[in-house]
């Protein structure tokens, strides 16, 4: 099976400092890839690469994504079928209905199916009321719009960036729980970023730790 | 004199003046903050430069522009209202694309990031801008108008404050002050008065959207 | 707006918020079109109005300010587009600004009353015709008081003398126009030349130059039809008027359209006409008698 990610030589510089220089990231299909450190590591930078937000450096290698390297032609489409959950997520000031309709508004759905989707992924991470206005949310709350925002889009690769790192423990424990079986399955790989042990324990055995831009 | 005609004149060549300089210069100001081009600074300072843009010297430029022994004189537009257009759009241009880019550069920078996280395509990603930046922008709209329709210098150059055909409030102010009507001068100002500020109750409802 | 209570309707139906803000890009985009379409016809217009079947076209006439602050050119101007298939457009700048716009070939036919200028005008051979039209008189206005005793002067040139040796203040409008020359040609016969904190320059059209005279307290030469128009709202009053040397003429000049070929000849030629014909003329004759109890200028065309 084609794998998700294929990179070799990942380099990035911010004012000619370089942040990262990472020699290869793969991504097996169906799998989960955590992605460990100390803050400052790189992990976001890495994130951000990945989901096709950011430029790298020249004389990067070639990024296979899905199978298809990536060009200036099929980063649009690409990048519809991956989606991400920053580490502050940012929450349009709209209600939180409209927050996680946004992506496949975009996508063009139709309200039905839209409403169906919303519903779903409302339903899985408890979230209950979806007429509020998004933007007075607290950063918990917000992280788990975020987190909506990314699953109703049903992607075949989710990047989450310390997704869950708002919340307290006992509610971390519940969401993880239900969240594991959405992160690896036929058609969903995952990149996961955390800086808890625990959690990193809990998703699996691949592992990338980063320090200083670098694997160790 | 016909004060609906002249209030009426003064809104159809204030209101498209501005409405193509938001045309022109909402796109170019979002270009200008987020682009990554050479020379898109020292474009940016033009900008911001034309604001300030003394529009008597825009009267007369354009004005010189547009005689029949100049340039632009074979479109035969100058003393018409396309002309006080025209000059007008030079007037609000500057102002709206500057503080346009303003507006945009100001917007948070998770906006690009998680908008194209999310599958926005470029339009659809500077819609989702335009819509967080609508108080700014909204403003923007607001001060070119007035610039726009406040103007008297350069619309009496190339207008020449004709009756029946280009005589705006301000031009129309100015004349009847000099001939001594002064009554009617300040009728023409409260008139004027009253439209500046009715649009700007509509575009500030339109800003402040729900919130009380 | 049907498509704005469709979208409306839906909304509610669904009982969610959503993309409500859509109506308001809705009502922004049909506010902006109807704008640009209203933009549009006004501009439309003006090109209809110079290509349409009636050739009605553009004439371009460049006058004083007197001309227009009297009002005359508002009942002129109608009576002769009512004639002739023309829209004037009415520039009123001065003489000086007048003549230098025929000189360009930026007019098409003039309305002014400086004589010498007019006359260096035909000379440089910017004029293909020039005729009389009509002609009233200058005055020489100021405050009641007459700090410089000159109401009793009989003559201007000693009048002048006066106000200038007490430095009583004195308003020019040194702006190049008919009045202004005419002043500058005074202070030339009364051998003096005008300068001090007393002599005062406007640079401006005579109705803010009388306006000035007005707040300062000073004198000011003006022509009879503006400052009749304006007395209502003056305190100035009629110092010397009636001498020889105050007449103020006024001529139509037709720009020398081969000179500049952009020049509307027909239609400086129908102005020039139609403003020494029999219909002008009348016209000329009862303009302001039942404003201002006289007529405010006399018509040269027997």
């Amino acid at each position: 099976m084609t794998a998700t990610v294929e990179w070799e030589s990942v380099k990035k510089s911010y004012d000619g400092h370089r942040v990262l220089d990472i020699d290869q990231v793969t991504l097996e299909a169906g799998e989960i890839l955590v992605v460990v450190g100390p803050n400052g590591a790189g992990k976001s930078t890495l994130l951000r690469l990945l989901a096709l937000v950011e430029a790298t450096d020249d004389g990067c290698g070639e990024y296979r994504l899905f199978g298809e390297s990536v060009n200036k032609g099929n980063r649009l489409a690409l990048r519809r079928r991956l989606a991400a959950v920053w580490q502050e997520p940012y929450m349009f000031r709209r209600s939180v209905y409209d927050n996680i309709a946004m992506g496949p508004h975009w996508r063009k759905l139709s309200d039905g199916i839209i409403g169906q989707r919303v519903k779903a992924v409302a339903d899985l991470l408890e979230i209950e009321n979806l007429a509020q206005a998004a933007d007075k949310l607290s950063r918990g709350w917000a992280q788990r719009v975020a987190l909506a925002r990314a699953l109703a889009l049903e992607p075949e690769l989710l990047l989450l960036d310390e997704p869950l790192s708002a919340l307290d423990a006992r509610m971390r424990a519940r969401l993880l729980d239900r969240l594991k079986p959405l992160l690896s399955g036929e058609r969903r790989s995952t990149v996961y970023v955390t800086h808890s042990e625990a959690e990193a324990v809990g998703l699996g055995t691949r592992r990338l730790a980063l320090t200083n831009g670098r694997v160790i | 004199m016909d004060l609906f005609e002249i209030v009426w004149l003064t809104l159809k060549v204030s209101g498209a003046a501005v409405m193509l300089s938001v045309l022109l210069g909402l796109p170019a100001g979002t270009g200008l903050a987020l682009g990554a081009f050479r020379g898109r600074r020292s474009l940016l300072a033009l900008a911001n430069a034309g604001m300030g843009l003394p529009p008597v010297v825009v009267g007369l430029t354009v004005a010189m522009m547009l005689w029949r022994t100049g340039p632009l004189g074979g479109l035969g537009i100058l003393y018409t209202p396309a002309a006080m257009v025209l000059a007008q759009v030079i007037i609000a241009l500057p102002i709206i694309t500057g503080l346009t880019a303003a507006a945009v550069q100001s917007l948070d920078q998770r906006i690009r990031l998680e908008s194209l996280a999310l599958g926005a395509s470029t339009p659809q990603l500077v819609f989702t801008l335009w819509r967080e930046a609508k108080l700014g922008l909204l403003a923007a709209a607001m001060a070119g108008f007035g610039g726009a329709v406040s103007e008297v210098g350069a619309v009496l150059m190339v207008g020449g404050n004709i009756k029946g055909q280009t005589r705006v409030l301000t031009t129309a102010i100015v004349m009847e002050t000099r001939m001594g009507h002064f009554n009617v001068a300040i009728v023409l100002s409260a008139l004027l008065l009253a439209l500046v500020f009715f649009v700007n109750l509509v575009l500030t409802h339109l800003q402040q959207g729900r919130r009380p | 707006m049907l498509v704005e209570v469709k979208l409306g309707i839906r909304i509610r139906e669904q009982g969610k918020h959503v993309y409500g803000d859509g109506r308001q890009a809705i009502w922004l985009v049909c506010i902006a079109v109807i704008l640009i379409a209203l933009a549009g016809c006004a501009v439309g217009q003006q090109k209809l109005a110079g290509n349409a079947k009636t050739k009605v076209t553009d004439l371009i006439l460049a006058t004083t300010t007197s001309t227009q602050d009297t009002g005359l050119l508002d009942e002129l101007v109608p009576a002769f587009e009512k004639r002739y298939p023309f829209t004037v457009k009415t520039i009123a700048v001065g003489s000086g600004e007048a003549l230098a716009m025929g000189a360009k070939g930026e007019a098409d036919v003039l309305l002014v009353h400086s004589p010498k200028s007019e006359e260096e005008f035909v000379a440089a051979g910017n004029s293909s015709s020039r005729k009389p039209v009509m002609h009233n008189r200058f005055l020489l206005v100021g405050p009641k008081a007459d700090p410089a005793k000159v109401g009793v002067e009989t003559s201007v040139t000693v009048a002048m003398t006066d106000i200038a040796k007490t430095g009583a203040p004195f308003i020019s409008r040194a702006d190049e126009s008919g009045t202004h020359k005419k002043e500058l040609s005074l202070w030339e016969k009364a051998g003096i030349k005008p300068a001090g904190a007393w002599y005062i320059e406007s640079g401006q059209g005579m109705g803010e130059t009388l306006r000035i005279a007005d707040e300062k307290d000073a004198y000011t030469l003006t022509d009879e039809g503006t400052y009749l128009a304006a007395k209502a709202s003056l305190a100035l009053t009629i110092i010397k008027q009636g001498d020889q040397g105050f007449k103020n003429s006024y001529t139509v000049i037709v720009v020398n359209s081969k000179k500049f070929p952009k020049v509307n000849r027909d239609g400086a030629e129908a102005f020039s006409r139609f403003i020494t014909g029999a219909a002008g003329q009348a016209l000329i004759k009862r303009f302001g008698v039942k404003k201002f109890g006289k007529p405010l200028f006399t018509p040269d065309v027997k």
